[in-house]
């Protein structure tokens, strides 16, 4: 138990440096209180954690998942603010940049089927040859490589508003 | 989700341009490019692909940077401590207290038990006591005549009882102010009976008695 509570001590980090990497977005209440809410998602998940990945980086896309939905909303909350203040003629302030970071791609990677996720990964994030994954994961090459198609596929439609804004 | 309206052939070439099998420059797909749909599915595959590289990267370094970062806000590590659950009870510690309510209970029903039983027995010494109960005592074929042995006072008495058990709830026979040492009850007893001899002096005041068991088998 406190090897565990000592590796969930990534979780107030990640969420500090995302918030500063968007120009903090959000208050320290406000980080705070997502601290909490993404260890109460770990805690009760903690049983379906099966260790495909390293507790952090299973945390790590918690945090990134539920910093994207805070920020969202914190953009929402800050775009309506503003339009009530240019109704008034005050002078308004722009929140609604996107965040430079890739929550949103982490946010989609973990709305993956976990086995695809991992396959995605492995050869996105680490870099890893189709023929090293396929010996990892049992797959045929050819079945793989269809596997790995579908899930960008999938990617793509969950990410595609992010993509053309970014071409 | 902006959907691409491929061809069979189109959507194989981009496959294979997503699994490494093609590269851009081949011939098949710089042809397949000349079609817009194609171009912009294309076009939004290798930005997926960057995406994908880029939060790579960043995950890397976050991670890098979780473990060596000190505490980056104030009471940030005390949050990590306080959301950890409260180590689970095991089952056998939810039911001890149940289980020493129980014990409690039952040793308490044993030591009544055992009061109520021994009671006479402390009062009386037949059973090893000074008012020697000779017969019945213990298990017999018959009971026969009750018998003990203790000196009678002078113009006093003996009287006994026979009762269903030590409780000496139910009285099965009582006898009349006796002289002798002996007494034959003229009814019809249980299998097991517990019965006592009280020794009276001639004001009627009781002396001393004793107390026995005994069992028909």
């Amino acid at each position: 138990m406190d090897l565990l509570v000592e590796r969930m001590r990534c979780v107030p980090r990640f969420l500090a440096l995302r918030n500063r990497r968007s120009g903090g977005l959000l208050s320290l209440e406000d980080l705070r209180d997502l601290t909490q809410e993404v260890l109460g998602i770990a805690w009760q998940k903690l049983a379906e954690y099966r260790g495909d990945a390293t507790l952090e980086t299973w945390l790590f896309a918690i945090s990134a998942h539920v910093f994207l939905n805070a920020a969202r909303r914190s953009t929402r909350r800050k775009r309506s603010t503003v339009a009530g203040e240019d109704l008034l003629g005050r002078e308004a302030v722009a929140h609604d940049a996107p965040p430079e970071d890739y929550a949103h791609v982490h946010a989609c990677l973990a709305e993956l089927p976990e086995h695809d996720a991992k396959i995605v990964r492995a050869r996105a994030f680490e870099g890893l040859e189709f023929a090293e994954i396929a010996a990892a994961t049992g797959h045929s090459l050819p079945a793989l490589k269809a596997r790995y198609y579908r899930a960008l596929q999938a990617l793509r439609g969950c990410l595609g508003p992010y993509l053309r804004r970014e071409r | 989700m902006k959907s691409f309206d491929l061809t069979p052939e189109q959507e194989r070439l981009l496959a294979a341009l997503a699994t490494g099998e093609l590269s851009r420059d081949d011939a098949a797909i710089a042809e397949a490019r000349n079609a817009p749909e194609f171009r912009a599915a294309m076009q939004e595959l290798e930005a997926l692909q960057v995406a994908l590289r880029a939060a790579g990267v960043e995950e890397r370094a976050d991670l890098a940077f979780a473990a060596a970062e000190a505490e980056p806000f104030a009471g940030a590590d005390q949050l990590v401590r306080d959301a950890a659950p409260r180590p689970l009870r095991s089952p056998m510690r939810k039911r001890k207290p149940l289980a020493l309510l129980l014990a409690a209970v039952l040793v308490a029903a044993v030591g009544l038990w055992w009061w109520k039983r021994e009671e006479p027995l402390r009062r009386g010494d037949s059973l090893g006591g000074r008012v020697e109960c000779l017969a019945p005592n213990g298990a017999v074929p018959e009971y026969g005549a009750f018998a003990w042995r203790w000196p009678l006072p002078e113009r006093g008495y003996f009287l006994v009882t026979v009762f269903e058990s030590e409780r000496r709830q139910t009285v099965l026979a009582t006898s009349p102010r006796l002289q002798a040492n002996e007494w034959t009850p003229g009814v019809a007893l249980p299998p097991a009976i517990y019965w006592e001899v009280r020794v009276y002096d001639v004001r009627g005041e009781e002396q001393e008695w004793g107390a026995a068991r005994a069992e028909r088998r």
